[in-house]
């Protein structure tokens, strides 16, 4: 039996999951830190409107990284998934809301696509976590386009992407390419992002457009993952969702 | 085919997913408000695309400092010992993305996070550094960075207090322990 592109789906951003909350918390290293009173906590007060969850005692924290990893593994490799799927969303949303100051975008992804895959486990004859998928994804990028061209300042400012490569991310090569190439072509840069992600909708929607949203879609993430040290889980999460838009051939199993 | 349970599943589902999750996000996008309509503990969920949204010219930056001694000089303190740095966070601590959300400006919030902040301190100081003298007060100072003054080798790393004009540092937080 081919792979779906639901499969393809869970087992990327499974395996982009796995990667990142390693890498976030340095291999569980600073995971005492997070999940403990070790560490320093926002309190529930402060956070109104907010799911805050109870802390681990300190002795459990190894064992919660034991289970927490291993879910997510087992819902990666497609292992029972109806269970596996349900368990890796409560502990994803678990660490999400145990500390708000790791609480980034990427969580939220997390929580949105491991809820939507949840519900496709328990009901895989529908066709609908496909589309709510690709819905979810084109939405993303339109809503960035318009937080950066009419909250922001990417339309007015020739600078905005100039500084901020400039900050907590800059590596080697941003360092060197803020120097050497002109404010021009960052404004241009900026405004192509912009339009990019403002016109999503249309170019992932439209078969005759797929090809170029993908290739426009992949030097984005790429470029931001080139351009900015360590910030490639969240563009790896968004091209996760690239093969749900890629038409099943004639013996592909259809969900 | 139409009328068919899968069918009307597939629609109900879609209408579920899109009146919970798309038009809250569009929402928020539009109008920078909590979608009225949606439960209050999710609301949070619809804020994924703003990153980035403004230029940085110049940005807060936070440092810790407490003194051993009533009227002794501020000592600084390592940020990186109390709240460790993860590659991830961008080369940063849990500290600057909380000095990020509530110490940027002075005001209530500020204050009440200060003053948490320094009550922990002083637990977590004293677990770390049983055998030394124990602080008698701390305070956070804001500075003001310009960018553009980094050389990007090897990720993000604070410049020094030092490296700032007496004009760019103000005092975000003080405490005196009781």
């Amino acid at each position: 039996m081919r792979t779906s592109a639901l499969d393809t789906f869970r087992i990327c951003l499974g395996t982009v999951m796995l990667g990142h909350f390693a890498y976030l918390t340095q291999g569980w290293t600073l995971a005492w830190e997070w999940l403990s009173q070790t560490g320093f906590h926002v309190p529930s007060t402060l956070l109104p409107g907010m799911p805050v969850a109870p802390l681990l005692p300190e002795a459990l924290v190894p064992w919660f990284g034991v289970l927490f990893f291993a879910s997510l593994l087992a819902w990666t490799l497609g292992f029972h998934l109806r269970w596996t799927s349900l368990l890796a969303l409560f502990l994803v949303a678990y660490v999400t809301w145990a500390d708000i100051l790791t609480h980034y975008s990427i969580n939220r992804i997390f929580i949105i696509s491991l809820t939507i895959m949840t519900f496709a486990a328990w009901d895989r004859s529908s066709s609908w976590p496909l589309r709510v998928l690709q819905i979810f994804l084109v939405t993303m990028y339109f809503v960035a386009g318009w937080s950066k061209a009419v909250h922001g300042d990417w339309l007015t400012s020739p600078i905005t992407l100039w500084t901020q490569l400039q900050i907590y991310y800059m590596n080697s090569w941003s360092a060197q390419l803020v120097q050497e190439l002109p404010i021009a072509f960052w404004k241009v840069i900026q405004w192509g992002v912009v339009a990019f992600e403002l016109s999503a909708p249309v170019l992932f929607f439209n078969r005759k457009f797929l090809p170029a949203a993908f290739v426009l879609g992949i030097a984005l993430h790429l470029g931001i993952g080139w351009l900015m040290q360590d910030v490639i889980s969240f563009g790896l999460a968004m091209l996760c969702f690239y093969p749900l838009f890629i038409k099943p051939g004639p013996q592909t199993k259809h969900l | 085919m139409k009328g068919s349970p899968v069918f009307k599943k597939d629609v109900f589902f879609i209408v579920f997913f899109v009146v919970f999750l798309i038009a809250p996000s569009l929402y928020m996008a539009f109008f920078k408000q909590k979608p009225p309509w949606t439960p209050r503990l999710a609301s949070h969920l619809y804020d994924t695309g703003n990153l980035f949204p403004r230029q940085a010219i110049q940005i807060p930056l936070f440092y810790l400092q407490m003194q051993t001694k009533k009227d002794g000089p501020w000592i600084a303190l390592d940020e990186r010992e109390y709240f460790p740095i993860s590659k991830g966070l961008g080369y940063r601590t849990r500290f600057s993305r909380l000095s990020d959300i509530y110490l940027t400006q002075d005001g209530p919030i500020c204050a009440v996070i200060g003053k948490l902040l320094a009550d922990w301190f002083y637990r977590r100081h004293h677990t770390l550094h049983p055998d030394q003298l124990p602080p008698v007060s701390f305070r956070i100072l804001r500075a003001y960075y310009r960018v553009g003054l980094q050389t990007g080798q090897g990720g993000w790393v604070q410049p020094p207090i030092g490296s700032y004009s007496e004009n760019d540092i103000e005092v975000a937080y003080a405490n005196v322990r009781a």
